[in-house]
């Protein structure tokens, strides 16, 4: 992909994996890549084999945003508590959670000073309206990643425009609300439960 | 005098980086100011001083087009409101934008630096590079240029100050309070290049 000059390149789970040990080790490509993870360990282990961007996993291609949700919150409260470990200056705490989370000592002591993951977070997965969007950036996401929420519906081109919208003046809720009814509700992925899916697309690669 | 209020428009693209060089030039040169991200037009109207941060031109325009951002920050320009345009921000400062790759562009610009841009005009995401560059015009003789599918200055009218080139390409540029920049300074850990416009804006005010 990097020889056919693409821009982004997304390492990801809805694709079957060719590898089912190991993800790409990044740091020997010039094209940045983006990971999906479902909690801090898995954050930060694509962060140090080299992602640029990270992502929520979410449950792709179901229209329901609750495992979006589930994942980002994992990360903050689990950034939340490496924060506080650090302000109270306790290093021993901090190479336990490295080992619990199985990345270096280092990573856990940027996030944590940070109080963030170290590069950009995305929402993804299950989107698929303006309020989703909306919702997953009061979270604290740096933006959204949205495929077949836009591309499978049938208002495609409005609905792109107003998850766009949505996104960009999450804090307004007037803006929400003018972008929500640019959709057709009607035409919104019905929100598939993703408790009983046969395959799910998160759960592939997050032991590694 | 009150304290300097100096926004970094945050519709989209490298924003917390520039509140924090901005926030680190006051704090070395000692003014007296705040740094804060700005959206809406509300917001903009009490600026004493703009930065426009690197990202993607026609989606930092087709979006302050939409809430009326960028009708008030036409105003503020016209006005003599100092304006710093990054990457992105340069794009659509400019009164004309053509990309190497797609053509000539239909985007929203300001209209106000007498240039036109070629998008693109470094290659594609991957052709990224850094390099040392110098805008001796302006007292800084060496710099880290950090070029992210960078944009170039193909021809500038008389009014433009041309204060660096790389490779030929015409990669900073003044005109009055309108500074560009083809390339990301808030990602060096030099904070020079936004101390000047910080006294730019000083001056101004």
């Amino acid at each position: 992909m990097q020889a056919a000059n693409v821009d982004m390149i997304d390492e990801s789970e809805v694709l079957t994996p060719a590898d089912e040990t190991h993800h790409i080790w990044k740091w020997g490509f010039t094209t940045p890549f983006v990971n999906g993870a479902r909690n801090l360990g898995e954050a930060l282990r694509r962060i140090e084999e080299g992602a640029a961007m990270i992502r929520t996993k979410g449950e792709p291609g179901t229209g329901n945003v609750a495992e979006a949700v589930i994942h980002i919150k994992n990360v903050n409260s689990e950034l939340r508590r490496i924060k506080s470990i650090y302000e109270a200056g306790d290093d021993q705490d901090l190479i336990s959670v490295a080992r619990e989370l199985k990345v270096s000592y280092s990573i856990v002591g940027e996030a944590a000073s940070l109080g963030r993951l170290p590069v950009v977070n995305f929402a993804a997965g299950g989107i698929s309206t303006p309020a989703d969007a909306a919702y997953l950036m009061t979270l604290g996401c740096d933006g959204i990643f949205v495929g077949s929420g836009i591309f499978k519906s049938e208002d495609a081109k409005e609905r792109a425009q107003a998850i766009v919208l949505a996104t960009t003046f999450w804090e307004d809720p007037d803006k929400v609300k003018e972008a929500q009814k640019m959709i057709d509700e009607r035409q919104s992925m019905l929100g598939l439960d993703t408790k009983n899916l046969e395959l799910r697309m998160q759960e592939r690669g997050s032991t590694a | 005098m009150t304290g300097l209020n100096i926004g970094i428009l945050a519709v989209q693209g490298d924003v917390a980086e520039n509140v924090m060089a901005t926030k680190m030039s006051l704090e070395e040169l000692g003014i007296d100011g705040i740094v804060n991200e700005v959206k809406t037009p509300e917001q903009i109207a009490d600026l004493d001083g703009l930065i426009i941060p690197g990202g993607e031109s026609t989606v930092i325009g087709t979006l302050s087009l939409v809430n009326g951002s960028l009708k008030k920050i036409k105003e503020k320009i016209a006005n003599g409101m100092p304006v710093f345009g990054i990457c992105a921000g340069l794009i659509l400062l400019s009164k004309k934008a053509k990309d190497r790759v797609v053509g000539e562009m239909d985007q929203p610009l300001l209209d106000f630096l007498d240039v036109k841009i070629e998008r693109n005009a470094f290659g594609r995401q991957r052709d990224s590079f850094e390099s040392e560059i110098s805008m001796e015009k302006i007292g800084i003789p060496k710099f880290h240029g950090v070029f992210i599918r960078a944009p170039s200055i193909m021809e500038a009218g008389k009014d433009v100050e041309i204060l660096s080139k790389f490779n030929e390409k015409t990669i900073a540029v003044k005109q009055g309070n309108i500074i560009g920049t083809s390339f990301h300074p808030e990602l060096t850990a030099d904070i020079s290049l936004h101390k000047y416009f910080v006294n730019l804006i000083r001056k101004k005010n």
